[in-house]
């Protein structure tokens, strides 16, 4: 009867939650002391924080769902990583070298959300370029600006937030550039139609920023310069295809830039638990039960569509997960479970018009370099890609010849980039066959 | 501040505090003085110009490279480093290029330091305590 819930962010604390409150034995796993994940990121209870509203989204809510999951006799709370996944056995370290501790799962929820992906740039590699989301965790969780004079740039509405917690602590934010174009949201007008409380987000964001900073669209960093740390930003217009316009290139004395293009969402466990993988996403039912019959996910692993959307796909995947470790009967969860599934199928629909608004332009290979380096742990340049793409048949062999995803980090900042690069690579040259 | 891509008049000297910044603190103190407006780097913001108040329970000394220097109870490691200024504490395997946090949630290890001698710490989650010895100058073994 014991569910391993996978992550305490907005989808894991329902997920626990709900399960619970179904009846079922419940481990809530996440690598912070705290509940909240990084979407409620706050500083840490030793701040002793006086007005705390002030930094943490929707601070009622978040309150009343901490304290019952706090109260809750059949949830219990670890700090600490998966480290694997050994069948139906989660193994948890919870300190330093082989501390841990082993647990069995009936079902397991995997709400593991996702980090930022960033493209590089030259220069991106220079102490001083952090991605956004590094920025608003230092930011609103321990009262650190990354800099003094920051550059914000990217895709997507991530940007905003990340900006107004930048302010928060005191940061210039010399200009936010969002690479995407305005008109793409536009034309997904409809889809966006019934999403009014993100819509009037988004809005009281661009307001407060007003005066503040310099929002700008269809612009972009191109590079970092600097010798031990960021000392400029190059900025450009992009195209729309993200193609730098040639004139437009402008250097901005900065002391750090914060870059992200989008989520990325964090599946190696879902891949270690054999779960399927559809365009880059665990691919679930209804139900959010994955194509591993015990193993749900909830929240951006499965789709980015904020964190309305990601509560709601927590609280069906924790009722789901009771029902299938026979804590209830879906007879008795049907009613929340369906209310719950409604506000899932709004979301997904706003998460579709966002991914699609928020496309990464094609050509963004222009504004590299042949030294530019693609992967941050191996320091593989650019050029290392070129000369070994072609010669492979497709991205996934790519790793072997040129190191690229080998590093500490296992590709999870720069897989993706890299196989988007090879693909274009490979393409390229299978339409201009080599000279002689 | 003119748009930036047409004609430029930023200052290249940074400050502490924005505009919505400055209005919500009230008093002005010491830290509008020049040290402060000279400033470049990440910092850790004053509790006394902090919107959010915090009143840290517990401070205590750590050693960074042989300084002692102070932290607070809740911090993160990267966060006592930052609030020193620094950006930077290790050595890439490679090329031996800086290099300092960057994704901030413990997923793509550009941070880990030696702390009480332990190597591949990750300054970004973990957390300060008491007579932490951390050095930033170890170098990354290429394994």
């Amino acid at each position: 009867m014991s569910v391993v819930v996978v992550g305490a962010g907005p989808a894991g604390m329902t997920a626990a939650l709900n399960a619970a409150r179904a009846g079922a034995e419940v481990l809530l796993v996440d690598s912070s002391n705290a509940l909240g994940g990084k979407y409620h990121q706050a500083p840490p209870e030793q701040f002793g924080l006086a007005q705390p509203q002030r930094i943490r989204r929707a601070q009622g809510s978040f309150t009343t769902l901490a304290e019952e999951i706090g109260a809750h006799p059949r949830i219990r709370r670890l700090s600490g990583g998966v480290r694997s996944l050994d069948g139906h056995d989660v193994h948890v370290s919870t300190g330093p070298g082989d501390a841990g501790e082993t647990f069995h799962a009936d079902a397991l929820v995997l709400a593991t959300g996702a980090h930022d992906r960033v493209l590089p740039f030259p220069g991106w590699e220079l102490p001083g370029v952090f991605t956004a989301g590094a920025a608003h965790a230092l930011a609103s969780g321990q009262r650190i600006a990354v800099g003094s004079r920051v550059l914000v740039a990217g895709t997507g509405p991530l940007l905003l937030p990340v900006t107004e917690s930048l302010l928060g602590v005191g940061a210039d934010v010399v200009a936010v550039l969002d690479a995407g174009s305005p008109t793409a949201w536009l034309r997904r007008a409809p889809d966006l139609a019934g999403q009014w409380d993100k819509l009037a987000g988004f809005a009281g964001y661009l307001r407060r920023l007003v005066g503040n900073t310099q929002f700008r669209t269809r612009a972009g960093v191109v590079a970092a310069v600097g010798e031990e740390r960021v000392k400029e930003a190059v900025v450009a217009k992009l195209d729309a295809r993200w193609r730098p316009v040639p004139g437009t290139h402008r250097r901005i004395p900065v002391d750090a830039i914060c870059v992200a293009h989008g989520l990325e969402p964090r599946l190696e466990l879902a891949r270690a638990a054999g779960c399927e993988i559809e365009d880059g996403f665990v691919r679930v039912d209804g139900a959010q039960r994955s194509s591993t019959p015990w193993v749900f996910a909830a929240g951006e692993a499965t789709g980015i569509a904020g964190a309305r959307a990601a509560a709601a796909e927590g609280a069906v995947a924790g009722l789901a997960a009771a029902v299938h470790v026979e804590a209830t009967t879906w007879r008795e969860v049907e009613k929340p479970a369906r209310r719950a599934m409604l506000v899932v199928r709004c979301g997904q629909r706003f998460g579709r018009a966002m991914a699609s608004a928020t496309r990464i332009g094609e050509d963004w290979n222009e504004w590299l370099t042949p030294q530019t380096v693609v992967c941050r742990c191996e320091e593989v340049p650019y050029q290392a890609l070129r000369d070994s793409a072609p010669a492979q048949r497709d991205a996934s062999s790519l790793n072997l010849s040129c190191r690229v995803g080998l590093g500490s980090c296992q590709g999870r900042m720069c897989g993706r980039n890299a196989s988007e690069l090879a693909e274009n690579l490979i393409r390229t040259s299978a339409k201009e066959p080599p000279v002689a | 501040m003119r748009d930036l891509f047409w004609g430029s008049s930023i200052s290249p000297v940074g400050s502490i505090g924005n505009r919505a910044h400055r209005a919500r603190v009230r008093a002005p103190c010491r830290c509008r003085s020049r040290r402060w407006r000279l400033l470049t780097g990440p910092y850790l913001l004053p509790a006394h110009l902090d919107p959010v108040q915090p009143r840290y329970q517990a401070s205590f000394a750590v050693e960074v490279d042989g300084r002692r220097v102070t932290a607070h109870a809740g911090q993160t490691v990267a966060a006592v480093l930052m609030s020193l200024g620094l950006t930077s504490w290790r050595e890439s395997g490679g090329r031996g290029r800086r290099r300092g946090l960057f994704c901030g949630i413990g997923v793509c290890a550009e941070c880990v330091l030696v702390v009480n001698g332990t190597p591949g710490v990750r300054a970004c989650l973990r957390s300060v305590e008491p007579g932490d010895v951390i050095s930033t100058r170890g170098r990354e073994e290429r394994g």
